[in-house]
């Protein structure tokens, strides 16, 4: 099932890597963006299906609110994509619905499978 | 210098502690000597209040003399008035109640020489006194009272009763004076026993506030210590999710170069070297991802865990539902010196099982086993596959994955065996538990 994505990573190689693999997996990369403002910007315009988010961002944003915002305000749900997923995180975001929690370092098959949690959940 | 904030407050807890056991020792020591002097003290007061029961048995026993020899007098004179038998028994009996009340106060005043000598006296005086009365009796039986009147008239009876009963008021006097001497150090010491006590309630119920005290500044220091452990493990904590977030983050960065590297290259001897380097950076990823996992026991790694997981992992990365695996481990934490070398091995070894052992055309079964083998690891992989080309040894195949695998095995201070199965291929690393 192809998926409209939107990836918000600050690591530019990181971001050109996954949006590499998602296209290889067949999605659509509908937008790109290092930091929360301009993903929820974004968002808005492009009414991705997903976020994969990163939880630090550049200019010190935090993907947990934007994903929190994702969520409240347009129904987009996230992946979080992070080197620091804590269990404190998780029961935090337990209540905007996210499609899973990814550690890093991503490989082809991990993002695979987290992105199998979209259809169903 | 600086010095830990957890130390400081532990010396200072240490010292109030001692404090209070000081105090605790030295409360001990003062209620034994409490005890010892309470009682030493009161078997004195004992002892002088019974010389003051002493004194008065002495007193009534010179009261008692007096009166028995009142008796005697007062029968005499009925005898010799009216001649009665009866006033005989009567004289006899205060005679001898006399004699023994006598007795009885000169024991009684044993230990004191004048009053001693003055009982000698009274004894003398006495047996003169009931020596008139004798005669006087003795002639009042004959019948001639007149003798008798005349025998009493002289006045030698009643001058020695006279002199009885001074020496008596001289005795008497004495133990008065005993007495009030004795009532008065008895007072003394009673007072003194009160104020003793009074002082060792005094004693005890300060050293008990004291301690009071200790121990409760002991209390709020060992709460501040804890409050202190309690920021600097938040502190380290925080700074351990720091660093594992970096870490994560900078493999995350090299195998997405690597893995970008691969996509760009045309030539498929190229890619595949790259997508074996990648592996790789993800064996070594998944060891810190065991190592760092949150909520575990950070840097316990477990082998067979391990060991088990990875397996299922490159098999699945590639895809091969033809490969069936089957893993056979016993968990066993591991050193973190050796955990990295043992994932590489391990990535290596099923990566060479998958791709020699399994060509993509047929299927086979692949099988990982962790576990100890006397004093020693055992990490075995085979396969069933077409197996090994004749006569290979490990050093007879130069591939930078053998090559690898050897280097590490010796890393871990241990050897790679080639075993010979009937069918496929079996390597098996063995090394020393403890690095």
């Amino acid at each position: 099932m192809t998926m409209r994505i939107m990836v918000v990573e600050d690591d530019a190689l990181i971001a050109l890597d996954i949006v590499s693999l998602l296209e290889d997996m067949g999605h659509l990369v509908v937008a790109e963006a290092a930091d929360a403002c301009t993903a929820y910007e974004l968002a808005e315009g492009d009414r991705p299906d997903v976020a994969l988010v990163d939880i630090r961002l550049a200019k010190n944003t935090d993907g947990g609110k934007l994903a929190q915002k994702l969520y409240d305000l347009l129904g987009v749900r996230s992946l979080f994509v992070s080197g620091s997923i804590t269990e404190d995180f998780r029961v935090q975001m337990a209540g905007i619905n996210p499609v899973g929690f990814l550690g890093k370092p991503v490989t082809r098959r991990t993002l695979g499978d987290a992105l199998r949690g979209v259809t169903q959940h | 210098m600086t010095r830990d904030p957890a130390e400081v407050s532990g010396s200072h807890r240490q010292a109030a502690r001692e404090r209070a056991f000081r105090l605790l020792a030295i409360t001990v020591a003062a209620l034994f000597l409490a005890f010892a002097s309470v009682g030493g003290v009161f078997v004195w007061y004992d002892h002088s209040a019974r010389l003051v029961a002493h004194t008065h048995e002495v007193r009534n026993g010179i009261a008692d003399v007096l009166q028995a020899l009142t008796d005697v007098e007062s029968a005499q004179r009925g005898y010799v008035l009216t001649g009665d038998r009866s006033f005989v028994e009567r004289v006899e009996d205060g005679r001898q109640r006399a004699e023994a009340e006598l007795d009885a106060v000169d024991i009684l005043t044993a230990d004191n020489p004048e009053q001693q000598t003055r009982i000698i006296a009274l004894r003398g005086l006495m047996a003169k006194r009931l020596a008139v009365v004798d005669e006087t009796m003795a002639q009042r039986r004959s019948g001639d009272a007149v003798a008798a009147i005349r025998t009493v008239r002289q006045g030698e009876g009643v001058a020695a009763m006279a002199a009885v009963r001074r020496i008596a008021t001289e005795l008497e006097a004495e133990e008065a004076q005993l007495l009030a001497q004795r009532a008065r150090q008895a007072t003394v010491i009673r007072s003194a026993l009160i104020t003793l006590l009074a002082g060792f309630a005094l004693a005890l119920t300060f050293l008990f506030v004291r301690s009071q005290r200790e121990l409760s500044l002991d209390r709020e220091v060992e709460a501040d210590t804890a409050e202190r452990l309690r920021a600097l493990l938040a502190d380290r904590s925080l700074l351990l999710d720091e660093v594992n977030h970096r870490v994560k983050n900078s493999l995350q960065q090299i195998a997405s170069v690597v893995r970008l590297q691969s996509r760009s290259v045309s030539d498929g001897a190229t890619r595949e070297a790259l997508e074996k380097t990648l592996d790789r950076i993800m064996a070594v990823g998944r060891v810190h991802e065991q190592l760092y996992k949150s909520g575990g026991q950070v840097g316990a790694f477990d082998a067979g865990h391990y060991a088990k997981a990875l397996a299922h992992d490159l098999v699945d990365s590639l895809g091969r539902d033809d490969v069936q695996l089957t893993t056979e481990v016993e968990a066993h934490v591991l050193d973190l010196r050796q955990a990295v070398p043992l994932a590489l091995i391990l990535n290596e070894l099923v990566t060479n099982a998958l791709k020699y052992g399994c060509p993509a055309d047929r299927e086979c079964r692949i099988h990982v086993g962790f576990g100890t083998d006397g004093q020693d690891y055992r990490l075995s992989v085979s396969d069933d596959g077409v197996g090994l080309p004749k006569g290979f040894t490990s050093q007879s195949k130069k591939s930078l994955g053998m090559r690898a695998v050897e280097a590490l095995a010796r890393q871990l201070g241990g050897r790679l065996v080639v075993e010979q199965p009937e069918a496929g291929a079996a390597f098996a690393v063995i090394f020393p538990r403890s690095p």
